[in-house]
């Protein structure tokens, strides 16, 4: 009984600091964000990531990123260097049709995402 | 009047193709499955390579990882977690390693260590890296030589496999399980097999060895957008040579990347039947875009620049070599050079391929008398994506081809389209301008992998 209760308290302990900042609807393919408790420019920001982002994959693959701090296909670190390098990647995939202002926004975001999921 | 109700029927299947929307692509051969990632990570329309799937290409199929990128932990916790008695030297080391998360053995530093630690320790892919991949094709022929001109049978099944043993080495292997055209010989069959060993020795320099198309253009004969003809640089023959720029051959090469955008690849051809080899390389260079470790370029975000979205790669190659007409008849020979040039440009959605190619066979038809013949070859593409993401291409190529006998001219438009990124449907006209005839081809192909 110790145990599963310790056991318990550890799990709370863990899914807390995982999602620390930022609350997540869904789950998978369905996966979003939560922007009620965001400032006013990352909730622009994120509607802009909501619209453009999904266009070509599911936003659950940069939430887990922020979250876990590992982009889950590479396996590379997701810090703040990578999230514009990853800006760059999707300004320049000829299909994204994002433009400068729309990545820099979403590379904003993720920085503010990587900063509340820090917290 | 056939002919312009043919063109209606194809265009009219095609546009019932292209009608058929999806949703999101799913595309599961070897390397997606292995890597839980789409098509399109690497490749633009299938099989034509991004500039992401070049780099994983170059890199031995071992994903893009910077090494060193482990997640540090906090350096005061790390140190507090080792304690203990036993040699003081070592736990010092021990603690100093940990509080500054500084790696040491190579294992530590391979990236996606995951999954079954067995086959991980041992070196073998978690998932079974193979795929198929299938094509075929209803070609229009007017003036077909046996007066059938609708063909349904042209045909290919092909299994692949790929994949790296941890970031040690890379294989791949594609055998031709069947196609119309049934004279092709077993050795043909195995267009690919072979396995690069990564770094050799802690240098930059990677050792390919087995069956496989020698690095000298740019693009491998399946690097193309078109379902049935590579670009004519790489396809075209003199005389009655085999040889061919994207043949496979038995060959050992070495291959490094310098300066992240210098690629550099050379190595011997054994032929059959002979004893000397055969020798090439290839070097290329890339201005603006990713590099060849498909790190992104620096791009500022505040402000504009053409070379954020322009990417220009060059190539330049020779092979020297001799070959009989069937590899066994070591009495006629013909020693023969092919020395060229290639361009991949890039800015947005167009992409244009410019490539030539000058040969020299100094006895191409394997006569007693021998019969000197230069080549030169010149082939451009400009290809246009459509979709968001891609998954259309309209394109035009024109080719000039002298083999030393005739000048032929070719002139294709084509179009693809991908329903799926693992399913491509194409529509691809052929004018051929050669000094015997006119021939006019209309072929449409579709062409999946799983």
């Amino acid at each position: 009984m110790e145990k599963t209760v310790i056991l318990l308290v550890l799990l709370c302990l863990l899914s807390t600091a995982a999602h620390a900042g930022f609350k997540v609807i869904g789950k998978g393919d369905n996966m979003r964000l939560d922007p009620s408790s965001f400032p006013p420019a990352m909730k622009a920001n994120y509607e802009i990531m909501r619209v453009r982002c999904v266009k070509c994959h599911t936003l659950e693959r940069t939430i887990v990123a922020i979250q876990t701090g590992i982009a889950p296909i590479s396996g590379q670190l997701f810090d703040r260097s990578a999230t514009k390098a990853y800006g760059i990647k999707m300004l320049r995939k000829p299909d994204s049709n994002m433009s400068k202002p729309e990545v820099k926004a979403t590379v904003d975001l993720m920085n503010y995402l990587l900063n509340e999921a820090e917290h | 009047m056939q002919s312009r109700f043919t063109i209606r029927l194809v265009l009219l299947l095609i546009g019932a193709f292209t009608l058929m929307s999806a949703g999101k692509a799913h595309a599961i051969p070897a390397f997606s499955r292995q890597h839980k990632t789409e098509c399109s990570t690497c490749h633009t329309i299938y099989p034509e390579l991004n500039e992401y799937g070049e780099a994983f290409q170059k890199n031995s199929y071992v994903p893009l990882v910077k090494p060193s990128e482990a997640k540090a932990p906090a350096p005061s916790a790390a140190a507090a977690a080792i304690a203990g008695e036993g040699d003081p030297e070592l736990l010092d080391k021990l603690k100093a390693q940990a509080a500054t998360s500084k790696v040491e053995n190579d294992q530590a530093q391979e990236p996606n260590r995951k999954g079954n630690e067995g086959l991980w320790l041992a070196g073998i892919p978690e998932l079974l890296p193979v795929s198929f991949r299938a094509t075929q094709n209803i070609v229009y022929d007017e003036h077909a030589a046996d007066g059938d001109k609708f063909d349904f049978s042209t045909r290919t099944f092909a299994f692949q496999a790929g994949g790296a043993f941890r970031d040690k080495f890379g294989f791949f292997a594609s055998y031709l399980l069947t196609t119309h055209a049934d004279n092709t010989s077993d050795a043909n069959k195995l267009h690919e097999l072979f396995l690069q060993w990564r770094h050799i020795l802690d240098t930059p320099i990677n050792l390919k060895f087995g069956r496989f198309e020698p690095k000298l253009s740019l693009w491998k004969k399946n690097n193309k957008v078109t379902t049935a003809s590579s670009l004519a640089t790489l396809s075209y023959r003199v005389g009655s040579s085999p040889f061919t720029l994207e043949s496979s051959q038995d060959a050992l090469e070495a291959n490094t990347i310098l300066w992240k955008r210098l690629f550099i690849a050379g190595g011997i051809v054994d032929r059959k039947g002979q004893n000397s080899k055969e020798g090439y390389g290839h070097v290329s260079v890339k201005i603006g875009g990713s590099d060849f470790l498909g790190n992104e370029p620096a791009v500022d975000l505040d402000s504009d620049s053409v070379w954020d979205y322009l990417s220009v790669t060059f190539g330049a190659f020779g092979y020297f070599g001799r070959n009989t007409i069937n590899d066994t008849d070591t009495f006629t020979k013909n020693r023969f050079n092919r020395v060229g040039g290639d361009m991949d440009l890039q800015y947005k959605r167009l992409r244009v391929k410019l490539s030539g190619v000058k040969g020299r066979d100094d006895n191409p038809d394997f006569t007693t008398v021998p019969l000197e013949r230069d080549s030169v070859v010149l082939a451009s593409e400009a290809e246009y994506y459509l979709g968001s993401p891609i998954n259309a291409v309209g394109l035009f190529r024109y080719e000039y081809q002298d083999d030393g006998v005739g000048i032929v001219r070719r002139y294709i438009p084509a179009i693809a389209y991908t329903p799926l990124q693992n399913v491509k449907v194409t529509l691809e006209y052929r004018y051929e301008d050669a000094p015997a005839a006119i021939s006019r081809i209309t072929l449409l192909g579709v062409t999946y992998s799983f």
